[in-house]
Protein backbone atom coordinates (compact mmCIF):
# COMPACT_ATOMS: atom_id res chain seq x y z
CA UNK A 1 0.00 0.00 0.00
CA UNK A 2 3.22 2.32 1.02
CA UNK A 3 5.01 1.52 -2.75
CA UNK A 4 1.46 2.60 -4.23
CA UNK A 5 0.92 5.75 -2.69
CA UNK A 6 4.83 6.51 -3.31
CA UNK A 7 4.10 5.79 -7.30
CA UNK A 8 1.51 7.81 -7.32
CA UNK A 9 3.68 10.75 -5.47
CA UNK A 10 5.81 10.37 -7.98
CA UNK A 11 3.52 10.22 -11.24
CA UNK A 12 1.39 13.25 -10.05
CA UNK A 13 4.78 15.17 -9.53
CA UNK A 14 6.26 14.42 -13.17
CA UNK A 15 3.14 14.74 -15.16
CA UNK A 16 3.38 19.03 -15.05
CA UNK A 17 7.13 18.56 -16.04
CA UNK A 18 5.63 16.40 -18.85
CA UNK A 19 2.91 18.66 -19.72
CA UNK A 20 5.69 21.79 -20.13
CA UNK A 21 7.60 19.57 -22.65
CA UNK A 22 4.47 19.00 -24.42
CA UNK A 23 3.75 22.44 -24.27
CA UNK A 24 6.63 23.52 -26.06
CA UNK A 25 6.49 21.48 -28.49
CA UNK A 26 2.58 22.17 -29.16
CA UNK A 27 3.49 25.91 -29.55
CA UNK A 28 5.64 24.71 -32.89
CA UNK A 29 8.88 25.88 -31.24
CA UNK A 30 11.69 23.26 -30.01
CA UNK A 31 12.50 23.47 -26.16
CA UNK A 32 15.79 25.05 -26.85
CA UNK A 33 17.30 28.29 -25.54
CA UNK A 34 19.03 30.50 -28.36
CA UNK A 35 22.65 30.56 -27.81
CA UNK A 36 22.94 34.42 -27.81
CA UNK A 37 26.89 34.37 -27.26
CA UNK A 38 27.33 32.25 -30.45
CA UNK A 39 30.81 33.38 -31.49
CA UNK A 40 30.69 35.40 -35.16
CA UNK A 41 32.09 33.70 -37.97
CA UNK A 42 35.84 34.92 -39.24
CA UNK A 43 35.10 37.85 -41.85
CA UNK A 44 37.56 39.32 -44.23
CA UNK A 45 36.75 42.55 -45.47
CA UNK A 46 38.51 43.86 -48.70
CA UNK A 47 37.76 47.50 -49.83
CA UNK A 48 38.33 48.05 -53.88
CA UNK A 49 37.62 51.18 -55.35
CA UNK A 50 36.41 52.43 -58.71
CA UNK A 51 39.02 55.49 -60.13
CA UNK A 52 36.42 56.77 -62.30
CA UNK A 53 34.16 57.57 -59.52
CA UNK A 54 35.99 57.18 -56.16
CA UNK A 55 33.63 54.91 -55.19
CA UNK A 56 34.87 52.49 -52.56
CA UNK A 57 33.35 49.51 -52.10
CA UNK A 58 33.26 47.40 -48.69
CA UNK A 59 33.51 43.77 -49.62
CA UNK A 60 32.91 41.35 -46.66
CA UNK A 61 33.51 37.33 -46.93
CA UNK A 62 32.53 34.96 -44.53
CA UNK A 63 34.53 32.14 -43.84
CA UNK A 64 32.90 28.57 -42.18
CA UNK A 65 34.50 27.51 -39.37
CA UNK A 66 36.60 24.52 -39.23
CA UNK A 67 34.48 22.09 -36.71
CA UNK A 68 38.00 22.06 -34.54
CA UNK A 69 38.29 25.68 -34.17
CA UNK A 70 37.36 27.27 -31.40
CA UNK A 71 36.79 31.09 -30.88
CA UNK A 72 39.07 33.81 -28.91
CA UNK A 73 37.22 36.93 -27.47
CA UNK A 74 33.48 35.85 -29.01
CA UNK A 75 35.28 35.83 -32.64
CA UNK A 76 36.25 32.48 -34.59
CA UNK A 77 39.44 32.48 -36.68
CA UNK A 78 40.27 33.50 -39.47
CA UNK A 79 42.78 31.10 -42.02
CA UNK A 80 46.00 32.28 -41.90
CA UNK A 81 46.11 32.62 -45.54
CA UNK A 82 44.01 34.08 -48.25
CA UNK A 83 43.48 32.70 -51.19
CA UNK A 84 44.02 34.88 -54.53
CA UNK A 85 40.91 33.88 -55.55
CA UNK A 86 39.07 35.21 -53.05
CA UNK A 87 40.98 38.54 -53.50
CA UNK A 88 39.99 38.36 -57.03
CA UNK A 89 36.51 37.76 -56.37
CA UNK A 90 36.50 40.65 -53.85
CA UNK A 91 37.50 43.12 -57.25
CA UNK A 92 35.25 41.56 -58.79
CA UNK A 93 32.48 43.45 -57.03
CA UNK A 94 33.55 46.49 -58.51
CA UNK A 95 34.43 44.90 -62.45
CA UNK A 96 30.92 43.96 -62.80
CA UNK A 97 29.78 47.28 -62.10
CA UNK A 98 32.57 49.55 -63.97
CA UNK A 99 32.18 50.77 -67.58
CA UNK A 100 36.15 49.04 -68.40
CA UNK A 101 37.62 46.61 -65.60
CA UNK A 102 40.68 48.23 -65.88
CA UNK A 103 39.35 51.15 -63.87
CA UNK A 104 39.10 48.87 -61.01
CA UNK A 105 41.78 48.52 -57.99
CA UNK A 106 42.52 47.85 -54.50
CA UNK A 107 42.28 50.78 -52.41
CA UNK A 108 45.55 50.94 -50.41
CA UNK A 109 47.55 52.24 -53.57
CA UNK A 110 52.02 52.29 -54.39
CA UNK A 111 53.72 55.53 -53.80
CA UNK A 112 52.85 56.99 -57.33
CA UNK A 113 49.34 55.74 -58.06
CA UNK A 114 48.14 58.97 -59.47
CA UNK A 115 50.90 58.87 -62.55
CA UNK A 116 49.96 54.94 -63.46
CA UNK A 117 46.33 54.25 -61.83
CA UNK A 118 45.69 50.75 -62.04
CA UNK A 119 45.52 47.66 -60.11
CA UNK A 120 48.86 46.41 -60.77
CA UNK A 121 50.11 49.47 -58.38
CA UNK A 122 47.63 48.92 -55.29
CA UNK A 123 48.15 46.21 -52.49
CA UNK A 124 45.32 43.21 -52.16
CA UNK A 125 46.88 42.95 -48.82
CA UNK A 126 47.29 45.52 -47.23
CA UNK A 127 43.63 46.79 -48.35
CA UNK A 128 42.00 43.74 -45.96
CA UNK A 129 41.46 43.13 -43.16
CA UNK A 130 40.21 40.20 -40.89
CA UNK A 131 37.92 40.49 -38.24
CA UNK A 132 40.09 38.08 -35.67
CA UNK A 133 42.56 40.45 -35.75
CA UNK A 134 40.69 44.01 -36.06
CA UNK A 135 37.34 45.31 -35.63
CA UNK A 136 37.13 48.19 -38.45
CA UNK A 137 38.81 48.69 -41.33
CA UNK A 138 40.02 52.37 -42.81
CA UNK A 139 41.01 54.14 -45.69
CA UNK A 140 42.84 57.50 -45.70
CA UNK A 141 43.42 59.85 -49.37
CA UNK A 142 44.53 62.53 -50.70
CA UNK A 143 42.87 64.48 -54.06
CA UNK A 144 45.28 64.25 -56.80
CA UNK A 145 42.97 66.44 -60.20
CA UNK A 146 39.62 64.21 -59.35
CA UNK A 147 41.36 61.25 -57.96
CA UNK A 148 41.64 59.76 -54.41
CA UNK A 149 44.99 58.49 -53.75
CA UNK A 150 44.74 56.18 -50.85
CA UNK A 151 46.13 54.15 -48.15
CA UNK A 152 44.35 51.49 -46.09
CA UNK A 153 44.91 50.04 -42.76
CA UNK A 154 42.90 47.62 -39.46
CA UNK A 155 42.52 49.03 -36.44
CA UNK A 156 40.42 47.94 -33.44
CA UNK A 157 38.24 51.19 -33.12
CA UNK A 158 36.96 53.05 -36.11
CA UNK A 159 39.71 55.70 -34.62
CA UNK A 160 42.71 53.63 -34.76
CA UNK A 161 41.95 52.37 -38.30
CA UNK A 162 41.48 55.88 -39.66
CA UNK A 163 44.52 57.17 -37.66
CA UNK A 164 46.39 53.64 -39.26
CA UNK A 165 45.35 54.84 -42.97
CA UNK A 166 46.11 58.49 -42.24
CA UNK A 167 49.82 57.07 -41.36
CA UNK A 168 50.15 55.02 -43.94
CA UNK A 169 48.81 57.38 -46.68
CA UNK A 170 50.96 60.02 -45.66
CA UNK A 171 54.08 58.11 -45.30
CA UNK A 172 53.65 56.26 -48.66
CA UNK A 173 52.27 58.99 -50.75
CA UNK A 174 54.14 62.01 -49.06
CA UNK A 175 51.18 64.14 -48.89
CA UNK A 176 48.33 65.06 -46.15
CA UNK A 177 45.42 62.42 -46.42
CA UNK A 178 42.40 64.34 -45.33
CA UNK A 179 39.89 62.26 -46.65
CA UNK A 180 38.87 59.71 -44.46
CA UNK A 181 36.44 56.93 -43.26
CA UNK A 182 35.89 53.43 -41.72
CA UNK A 183 33.74 50.58 -41.40
CA UNK A 184 33.52 47.61 -39.47
CA UNK A 185 35.02 44.54 -40.43
CA UNK A 186 32.22 42.48 -39.21
CA UNK A 187 28.52 42.44 -41.52
CA UNK A 188 25.98 43.98 -38.92
CA UNK A 189 23.70 41.35 -37.91
CA UNK B 1 83.03 72.06 -40.63
CA UNK B 2 81.47 71.76 -44.27
CA UNK B 3 80.53 68.07 -43.92
CA UNK B 4 78.80 68.91 -41.11
CA UNK B 5 76.75 71.57 -42.91
CA UNK B 6 76.13 69.36 -45.75
CA UNK B 7 74.56 66.71 -43.24
CA UNK B 8 72.21 69.30 -41.68
CA UNK B 9 71.33 70.42 -45.34
CA UNK B 10 70.84 66.83 -45.97
CA UNK B 11 68.74 66.36 -43.19
CA UNK B 12 66.43 69.33 -43.86
CA UNK B 13 65.55 68.43 -47.41
CA UNK B 14 64.67 64.86 -46.00
CA UNK B 15 62.66 66.35 -43.46
CA UNK B 16 60.96 68.87 -45.95
CA UNK B 17 60.56 65.86 -48.18
CA UNK B 18 57.87 64.32 -45.68
CA UNK B 19 53.99 64.82 -45.20
CA UNK B 20 53.94 68.83 -45.93
CA UNK B 21 52.47 70.27 -42.63
CA UNK B 22 52.12 73.67 -43.64
CA UNK B 23 48.97 74.62 -44.67
CA UNK B 24 46.61 71.57 -43.10
CA UNK B 25 44.30 70.13 -45.88
CA UNK B 26 40.69 69.89 -45.44
CA UNK B 27 39.39 67.47 -43.89
CA UNK B 28 36.23 65.08 -45.61
CA UNK B 29 34.75 62.23 -45.13
CA UNK B 30 34.72 59.25 -47.25
CA UNK B 31 31.75 57.02 -48.05
CA UNK B 32 32.06 53.73 -47.97
CA UNK B 33 29.55 51.09 -49.63
CA UNK B 34 28.93 47.58 -47.81
CA UNK B 35 28.06 45.29 -49.91
CA UNK B 36 25.77 42.44 -49.06
CA UNK B 37 28.24 39.89 -47.66
CA UNK B 38 29.42 35.88 -49.01
CA UNK B 39 29.02 32.79 -47.68
CA UNK B 40 32.01 30.46 -48.18
CA UNK B 41 32.63 27.33 -47.25
CA UNK B 42 36.06 26.54 -44.72
CA UNK B 43 37.91 25.06 -47.76
CA UNK B 44 37.40 28.73 -49.34
CA UNK B 45 36.22 27.01 -52.99
CA UNK B 46 32.26 27.83 -52.82
CA UNK B 47 30.68 30.97 -52.16
CA UNK B 48 26.77 32.08 -51.93
CA UNK B 49 25.19 35.34 -50.19
CA UNK B 50 25.25 34.99 -46.94
CA UNK B 51 21.64 36.46 -47.15
CA UNK B 52 18.97 35.20 -49.09
CA UNK B 53 17.54 38.38 -51.48
CA UNK B 54 13.80 38.08 -52.90
CA UNK B 55 12.22 40.18 -55.47
CA UNK B 56 10.49 41.92 -52.35
CA UNK B 57 13.38 43.38 -50.93
CA UNK B 58 13.71 45.51 -54.11
CA UNK B 59 9.83 46.58 -54.06
CA UNK B 60 10.63 47.60 -50.94
CA UNK B 61 12.77 50.55 -52.05
CA UNK B 62 11.35 51.37 -55.54
CA UNK B 63 7.57 51.04 -54.07
CA UNK B 64 6.83 47.94 -55.75
CA UNK B 65 8.58 48.34 -58.92
CA UNK B 66 10.20 45.20 -59.89
CA UNK B 67 12.12 43.59 -62.68
CA UNK B 68 9.45 41.88 -65.61
CA UNK B 69 6.86 44.30 -65.05
CA UNK B 70 5.35 45.33 -68.42
CA UNK B 71 5.45 49.66 -69.19
CA UNK B 72 1.79 49.50 -68.14
CA UNK B 73 2.79 47.82 -64.87
CA UNK B 74 5.52 49.87 -64.12
CA UNK B 75 3.24 53.44 -65.03
CA UNK B 76 0.67 52.36 -62.81
CA UNK B 77 2.63 51.96 -60.16
CA UNK B 78 4.10 55.55 -60.42
CA UNK B 79 2.52 58.28 -58.11
CA UNK B 80 1.08 59.75 -60.99
CA UNK B 81 0.66 57.84 -63.78
CA UNK B 82 0.89 59.28 -67.48
CA UNK B 83 -2.34 57.88 -69.84
CA UNK B 84 -1.66 55.89 -72.49
CA UNK B 85 1.59 53.80 -71.56
CA UNK B 86 1.92 51.22 -73.21
CA UNK B 87 4.75 48.79 -75.11
CA UNK B 88 3.31 49.45 -78.98
CA UNK B 89 3.75 53.43 -78.32
CA UNK B 90 7.22 53.58 -77.00
CA UNK B 91 10.32 55.12 -78.57
CA UNK B 92 13.25 53.12 -78.92
CA UNK B 93 16.28 53.23 -76.82
CA UNK B 94 18.69 53.17 -79.72
CA UNK B 95 21.96 52.80 -77.84
CA UNK B 96 20.70 49.21 -77.41
CA UNK B 97 21.28 46.30 -79.66
CA UNK B 98 17.71 45.02 -81.24
CA UNK B 99 14.13 46.27 -79.61
CA UNK B 100 15.01 47.89 -76.15
CA UNK B 101 11.95 50.60 -75.35
CA UNK B 102 11.59 53.07 -73.07
CA UNK B 103 9.77 56.04 -70.91
CA UNK B 104 10.78 58.35 -68.32
CA UNK B 105 9.45 60.80 -65.80
CA UNK B 106 10.99 63.61 -64.20
CA UNK B 107 12.55 62.99 -61.16
CA UNK B 108 10.62 65.14 -59.30
CA UNK B 109 7.33 63.45 -60.24
CA UNK B 110 8.74 60.42 -58.41
CA UNK B 111 10.20 62.19 -55.67
CA UNK B 112 8.04 61.50 -52.89
CA UNK B 113 7.53 58.04 -53.83
CA UNK B 114 9.46 55.68 -51.47
CA UNK B 115 12.99 56.42 -50.47
CA UNK B 116 13.95 60.16 -52.17
CA UNK B 117 18.01 61.73 -51.10
CA UNK B 118 17.37 64.54 -49.30
CA UNK B 119 20.22 66.06 -51.20
CA UNK B 120 19.46 68.31 -54.42
CA UNK B 121 19.50 67.20 -58.01
CA UNK B 122 19.20 69.52 -60.85
CA UNK B 123 15.70 70.77 -61.47
CA UNK B 124 15.63 68.48 -65.57
CA UNK B 125 17.07 65.21 -63.80
CA UNK B 126 14.86 62.02 -64.69
CA UNK B 127 14.23 58.83 -64.42
CA UNK B 128 14.51 56.46 -67.50
CA UNK B 129 12.50 52.90 -67.29
CA UNK B 130 13.97 50.45 -70.02
CA UNK B 131 12.16 47.56 -71.33
CA UNK B 132 13.18 44.19 -73.58
CA UNK B 133 10.93 41.94 -74.88
CA UNK B 134 7.81 44.06 -72.87
CA UNK B 135 9.73 43.57 -69.53
CA UNK B 136 11.78 45.62 -67.22
CA UNK B 137 15.59 45.29 -67.51
CA UNK B 138 16.41 48.37 -66.25
CA UNK B 139 15.80 51.38 -63.82
CA UNK B 140 17.98 54.30 -65.13
CA UNK B 141 18.12 58.04 -62.71
CA UNK B 142 19.92 60.74 -64.33
CA UNK B 143 20.67 63.63 -62.01
CA UNK B 144 22.15 66.60 -63.87
CA UNK B 145 23.02 69.64 -62.13
CA UNK B 146 21.60 73.26 -62.34
CA UNK B 147 22.41 76.81 -61.15
CA UNK B 148 20.90 76.23 -57.71
CA UNK B 149 22.55 72.37 -57.30
CA UNK B 150 26.02 72.24 -59.33
CA UNK B 151 26.89 68.74 -58.00
CA UNK B 152 24.27 65.95 -57.87
CA UNK B 153 27.33 63.91 -56.96
CA UNK B 154 25.59 63.36 -53.08
CA UNK B 155 22.35 62.49 -54.27
CA UNK B 156 23.69 59.61 -56.53
CA UNK B 157 25.62 58.28 -53.62
CA UNK B 158 22.41 57.74 -51.65
CA UNK B 159 20.57 55.90 -54.49
CA UNK B 160 23.52 54.00 -55.08
CA UNK B 161 24.23 53.06 -51.62
CA UNK B 162 20.63 52.15 -51.09
CA UNK B 163 20.84 50.00 -53.84
CA UNK B 164 24.14 48.13 -53.46
CA UNK B 165 22.43 47.16 -49.88
CA UNK B 166 20.26 44.36 -52.74
CA UNK B 167 22.47 41.59 -53.66
CA UNK B 168 23.91 41.34 -57.22
CA UNK B 169 21.49 38.11 -57.90
CA UNK B 170 18.26 40.73 -57.38
CA UNK B 171 19.69 43.68 -58.79
CA UNK B 172 22.78 45.18 -60.04
CA UNK B 173 23.51 48.38 -59.20
CA UNK B 174 25.90 50.70 -60.78
CA UNK B 175 27.34 54.16 -60.94
CA UNK B 176 28.65 56.05 -63.27
CA UNK B 177 29.69 59.87 -64.29
CA UNK B 178 28.52 61.25 -67.71
CA UNK B 179 29.60 64.98 -68.64
CA UNK B 180 28.79 66.52 -65.35
CA UNK B 181 25.82 64.23 -64.79
CA UNK B 182 25.85 61.56 -62.47
CA UNK B 183 24.03 58.17 -63.46
CA UNK B 184 22.89 55.71 -61.07
CA UNK B 185 21.20 52.17 -62.66
CA UNK B 186 20.13 49.27 -61.35
CA UNK B 187 19.83 46.05 -64.17
CA UNK B 188 18.13 42.86 -64.02
CA UNK B 189 20.98 40.35 -63.28
CA UNK B 190 19.34 38.47 -66.08
CA UNK B 191 19.68 41.08 -68.62
CA UNK B 192 23.10 40.80 -68.29
CA UNK B 193 24.26 41.16 -72.06
CA UNK B 194 22.74 44.73 -71.71
CA UNK B 195 24.85 45.66 -68.74
CA UNK B 196 28.17 47.33 -70.65
CA UNK B 197 25.51 49.77 -71.97
CA UNK B 198 25.05 52.78 -70.83
CA UNK B 199 23.68 56.21 -70.84
CA UNK B 200 26.05 58.99 -72.99
CA UNK B 201 24.82 62.24 -72.19
CA UNK B 202 25.15 64.61 -74.77
CA UNK B 203 24.11 67.61 -72.41
CA UNK B 204 27.93 67.93 -71.66
CA UNK B 205 27.48 71.11 -69.65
Amino acid sequence: MRAILMLLCACVLTIPALAAVTNAYDSGLPPVVEDTTKAANCTVTWLVTDITTNDMLAVRMQITPDPNDRPANNLMPCPPEIPPRLASRALDACVIRAADPKNCVYADMARGFEKQPKADNSAENFSRCSSDKASDIGVACWLSGDLHVCGAACGNSPAAAISAAVSRCEAKHLHQCPITGSLPVLAPP
Amino acid sequence: MRTECRLLLAACLLTSAGVPAATPALAETKRIFALPPTQWDNAMSTERPARIFGPSDLSNLTGGIVFGLSPAGVNERLPTPAPGVEWGDLPFANEYPGDVRYFWVRFDAIRDAGNAPADCVGASSYVVFLFRNRALFRVSWRLLPDKDCPSPRAAAEDIYGRYLAIDRSVSLATHYRAGKAEAVEITDPNADDLMPYRWANRQRR
